[in-house]
């Protein structure tokens, strides 16, 4: 039995032991299940969901916050709870309304429990493939909403670990399972995902459901038959997982009395019954040691659990199962997304707030008693507060409705590039390319020649991180590298580069050691660089006539009001143990790492000045680099005019070696590493900004060529100069991603894989994502701006890497159909692929 | 800007890059109107992005370190700049508002007397001078409240009706760092 799936399910039990008391009973519960206590809130307040019976027989589902938890013992806290009704009525409380009217809050205000029969309908929303957390919405009969229960998913990645291959079992299915126990639970045919908690006929006709083919059993504690076929719903939340696991038996034939160890899993699913134990408390922990104790349990519960094994069956399965298309749903997600949103503001308390409420979206939207309930929600006043527009509030919540779409056609992608054929319609990151049809202008003669893509599926081929496993692989005894740069640079620009090793891969990436190098060069490198930078740092450390210059002092002062609020967050860069030596930024005090920092930016200014000669590897990085427009420029540091150019310290800069030197962790490597990334980075900083100038110019002919619609809508908002992508690229999104990503998608941009310009297909790929919500939403500069500044520590990285290449891919298509076709036809009929994007693909420059 | 809209001050606000905006809504004379304070970069270096970022403004406010010469004398340049940038139709009458800032610091530190940016501030047509402390909230409302009353009799000279929300450009003059 080595093999069978049904052990992963007992994995995945919570209780597993029972023992029967004529108390309040705790029939399941589960921790780590997260309520979001505001928009922002990455993860949310952890929580146990829980069924209760209580004496009367009534059915109570109940969310605790951890928190509200004395000392945070789970243990005790399962103890006391299963000791008596005293402490078991605090689960069963009654409900607390939505609009508790409250002002400052507290987890406690978070706990929420509600009698099963006044569940109205449940939503279920369940995980995605790449999405770690799928949740559970619980609709009352009065037309409110409980915040949404997320079930985080990183515990059942570890269940999906058992030696059975089985398929996990997703938290809120598994608490579907059970309600379906208790109630009556419906599927609507009309909404997948809705589920009618024993629902009226004339709902039921509603939903599609009108002649139900299965008997109803709603009773509460009564008897029935123990359901043999619950845990094959499971199977079809993960079709994904299906291939691999085809062994998977279909469960509904055993008798789970009779059953071997196999099946005991599948029956405790469905029959948790009683106070619940330590052990059943504890989740992701081995589910039982205790085999006697879930034979007891076994028979417990076939004796004592009903089931509602015919609806289980009979539901409609949910969205992911049907491999129904997800657009479908789009709409209603929408709805039922900003709905969920409102229930989590909406129950702290009230005052008007009518700006988002007035706009005719929110109108379509909302139904009336949400409305209501926003108008008098100090939250969602505070909320918007934070933001410029209802316009560009509306957008933010469009954004991560449609994030969900997006992530869905992403998994469709993933799936289809793991299991060429599983899905059934093919979905390219082509969407938009039928957007071309009725567009005229100068490019317009393009559109004819994509529709032919939509066929084709173009996949990114992202993997994990180079490891130092196989870094340390890359070189042979003398330490000298054994595969080619060019190996090096595609395998860091699918995965990027483990941590550890960042330090040492980043140094051939930055220019500071020569691809061929051995180990004994290396050694000398590391010398002569240390002389050299001590050499360039005493010109003005130890020299008071510099010191003393007009022009050293504006720079020192421009260079320490930076630093001391660069990355202040970074545990790097955070600590005030030494006093700000400037005094002149009031307060904050500074620490050793800043002063290198400072130290490393004031002899950039004295290296950036000299015209001296380059060491033969930045050299070729400093070329592959150039720009596409500045391509007749000389590009070497050793041009002399390069010095009047830069002119020192320009804003930015201490937002591109803050990660830089701290990768390095020493002022010497920081700085040498410093000067190879501005080697690429250094025209954005160009006094004429011509560098940056292009660089915006080259993203609009890419936006024109490969989203007309959007280009127009642009131009529409008199939003052409695409400034609002300014600090993208001045800085390769330093502000946009936490600290980790941002070292993940520099060292992307390192490896000029594809591009050296890929930074422009990154910005492409996230400009691409929110672009139907900037059509929908935004009418202005000033709107977009805003909306795309605010993006800010909001975009998934992964996602944008993989579409930032299936954007290279589909404008390399492109560019290789217009030459085609130009060969064919005369040259007039068929205007010139731009020669700026020309150069941005690699391949063709 | 901050201080004023938020009601927060830090003097770890990153360096702006390319612009920001907060916006708003001010009782000016009976009238709500929704106010939008742009922030732009304080380098010169990023002056060409100002034409974006300065057109149809109807309020320019200047903002410098009194503890800091050179932030007050490039004022002129900021002013001239934000006048070719923005070209408003009569540049003479343009309101501007002139705020020195950081007047928390320790006396000796101060580098501009008030009796100097008064001066200068009378020299380019009355220009309104605050003296203020974003870090202790000292004058700031005030000053926004002149900002708000020019912008929106600018506002009205131009356009009779108004349905674009009051345009205010917070040149933070460079060297000005922190919020202002």
């Amino acid at each position: 039995m080595e093999n069978d799936p049904l052990i992963a399910q007992m994995e995945d039990l919570e209780l597993s032991s029972t023992t029967f008391f004529a108390q309040p009973k705790l029939l399941f519960t589960q921790s780590k299940v997260f309520v979001k206590t505001s928009p922002d809130n990455k993860d949310g307040m952890p929580g146990f969901i829980s069924l209760i019976e209580t004496v009367n027989n009534e059915h109570i589902m109940s969310w605790t916050p951890e928190a509200s938890i004395p000392s945070l013992d789970e243990d005790s806290y399962v103890d006391i709870s299963s000791q008596g009704d005293h402490e078991v009525t605090k689960f069963v409380a009654p409900p607390r309304s939505p609009t508790s009217n409250r002002r400052s809050f507290h987890p406690s205000d978070y706990e929420v429990s509600v009698p099963l029969h006044n569940i109205y309908s449940l939503l279920v929303y369940p995980p995605r493939l790449r999405d770690r957390q799928g949740s559970v919405i619980v609709n009352l009969i009065g037309g409110e909403s409980l915040p949404a229960f997320y079930f985080h998913d990183d515990g059942l990645a570890s269940k999906g670990k058992a030696p059975a291959g089985g398929p996990p079992v997703w938290g809120g299915q598994e608490l579907l399972n059970r309600i379906e126990e208790l109630v009556e639970v419906v599927g609507s045919a009309i909404e997948p995902g809705v589920y009618l908690v024993n629902a009226s006929q004339a709902d039921k006709i509603n939903h599609g459901v009108a002649t139900p083919p299965y008997t109803i059993s709603p009773n509460a504690h009564g008897q029935t038959q123990a359901t043999a076929q619950d845990s094959s719903q499971n199977e079809r939340l993960y079709p994904a997982l299906e291939e691999t696991t085809s062994s998977y038996p279909a469960s509904g034939e055993t008798d789970p009395l009779n059953s071997s160890k196999g099946d005991l899993g599948k029956s405790s699913a469905t029959t948790a019954t009683g106070p619940i134990t330590v052990e059943g408390m504890r989740r992701r922990k081995s589910v039982t040691k205790d085999r006697t104790a879930r034979e007891d349990h076994q028979e417990l519960g076939s004796a004592n659990t009903s089931t509602t094994t015919s609806s289980a069956r009979s539901r409609t399965p949910l969205p992911f199962e049907n491999h129904i298309d997800p657009l479908f749903n789009t709409v209603k997600e929408m709805r039922w997304n900003i709905l969920e949103r409102f229930s989590q503001v909406a129950r702290f308390s009230r005052d008007a707030a009518t700006t988002v409420l007035d706009h005719p979206i929110t109108k379509q939207i909302l139904p009336p008693h949400v409305q209501q309930r926003i108008q008098e929600s100090e939250a969602a006043k505070r909320i918007m507060d934070d933001y410029d527009s209802a316009r560009v509030y509306l957008a933010k919540w469009a954004a991560t409705v449609a994030d969900q779409g997006d992530r869905e056609r992403r998994e469709m992608r993933e799936m289809e590039r793991l299991h060429p054929g599983s899905t059934p319609g093919k979905r390219a990151h082509g969407r938009r390319i039928n957007d071309h049809e009725d567009e005229e202008g100068p490019l317009g003669a393009f559109n004819v020649l994509d529709l032919e893509m939509e066929s084709s599926i173009i996949h990114h081929s992202r993997t994990a991180p180079l490891s130092p496993m196989d870094w340390f692989a890359f070189f042979d005894d003398a330490g000298q590298l054994l595969v080619t740069e060019d190996h090096v640079r595609e395998v860091v620009f699918r995965g990027g580069i483990d941590h550890d090793i960042r330090i040492e891969v980043w140094k051939y990436f930055l220019g500071v050691y020569p691809w061929n190098s051995t180990e004994v060069e290396r050694v000398a490198i590391r010398a002569a660089k240390a002389e050299e930078y001590y050499a360039l740092k005493r010109k003005w450390f130890d020299d008071v006539t510099v010191q003393e210059t007009e022009e050293f002092q504006e720079q020192k002062l421009r260079i320490e009001k930076d630093v001391h609020r660069t990355d202040r967050t970074i545990s790097f860069f955070a600590s005030e143990t030494l006093p700000n030596p400037s005094g002149d930024f009031t307060g904050v005090g500074s620490n050793e790492n800043l002063e290198l920092l400072k130290d490393i930016l004031l002899t950039y200014n004295v290296w950036a000045a000299k015209p001296t000669a380059f060491p033969s590897d930045i050299k070729k990085s400093a070329d592959l680099s150039s720009d596409s427009t500045q391509s007749t420029t000389p590009t070497s540091s050793s041009t002399p005019t390069e010095p009047n150019l830069l002119e020192g310290y320009v804003q930015g800069m201490s937002d591109l070696l803050a990660p830089v030197f701290a990768v390095m962790g020493d002022e010497v490597m920081g700085f040498w590493a410093f000067v190879g990334l501005m080697e690429k980075t250094k025209k954005n900083f160009y006094r004429d900004q011509i560098g940056m100038q292009s660089q915006l110019e080259t993203l609009g002919k890419m936006i024109q060529v490969l989203d007309p619609k959007f280009y127009k809508h642009l131009e529409k908002c008199e939003a052409l100069n695409l400034f609002f992508c300014f600090r993208w690229l001045l800085i390769w999104f330093k502000r946009e991603f936490e600290w980790v990503d941002i070292m993940r998608l520099w060292e992307v941009l390192f490896s000029d894989h594809l591009s050296t310009q890929f930074h422009l297909f990154v910005a492409m790929a996230i400009l691409d994502k929110h672009r139907d919500v900037m059509m929908d939403h935004l009418e202005g500069f000033d709107e977009i701006l805003k909306y795309v500044n605010d993006l800010s520590m909001t975009i998934d990285l992964e996602e944008s890497l993989q579409n930032a290449e299936i954007l290279y891919r589909r404008l390399e298509h492109l560019a290789e159909k217009v030459d085609a076709k130009r060969q064919e036809e005369s040259a007039e009929s068929m205007p010139e692929f731009p020669p700026d994007l020309q150069k941005l693909l690699k391949s063709r420059s | 800007m901050n201080q004023y809209v938020n009601k927060k001050f830090s003097n770890q606000y990153k360096a702006t890059i390319g612009a920001d905006f907060l916006t708003k809504e001010v009782a000016i004379d009976d009238r709500v109107v929704t106010m939008q304070i742009w922030d732009t970069a304080g380098q010169e270096r990023f002056q060409s992005l100002g034409v974006a970022f300065y057109r149809g403004a109807d309020c320019c406010v200047l903002v410098y370190d009194v503890n800091n010469a050179k932030s007050f004398e490039t004022l002129e340049s900021w002013r001239d700049e934000f006048l070719i940038q923005a070209s408003p139709r009569g540049p003479e009458n343009f309101p501007f508002v002139v705020i020195g800032n950081k007047i928390d610091m320790e006396e000796s530190k101060r580098m501009i007397s008030q009796k100097r940016a008064m001066a200068w501030c009378q020299s380019k047509g009355n220009i309104p001078y605050f003296e203020t402390s974003a870090k202790e909230a000292v004058n700031v409302e005030q000053a926004f409240q002149t900002i708000a009353k020019n912008a929106l009799q600018q506002e009205v000279e131009v356009e009779i009706d108004f349905p674009d929300p009051i345009k205010i450009d917070s040149d933070t003059s460079k060297d000005f760092g922190c919020a202002c």
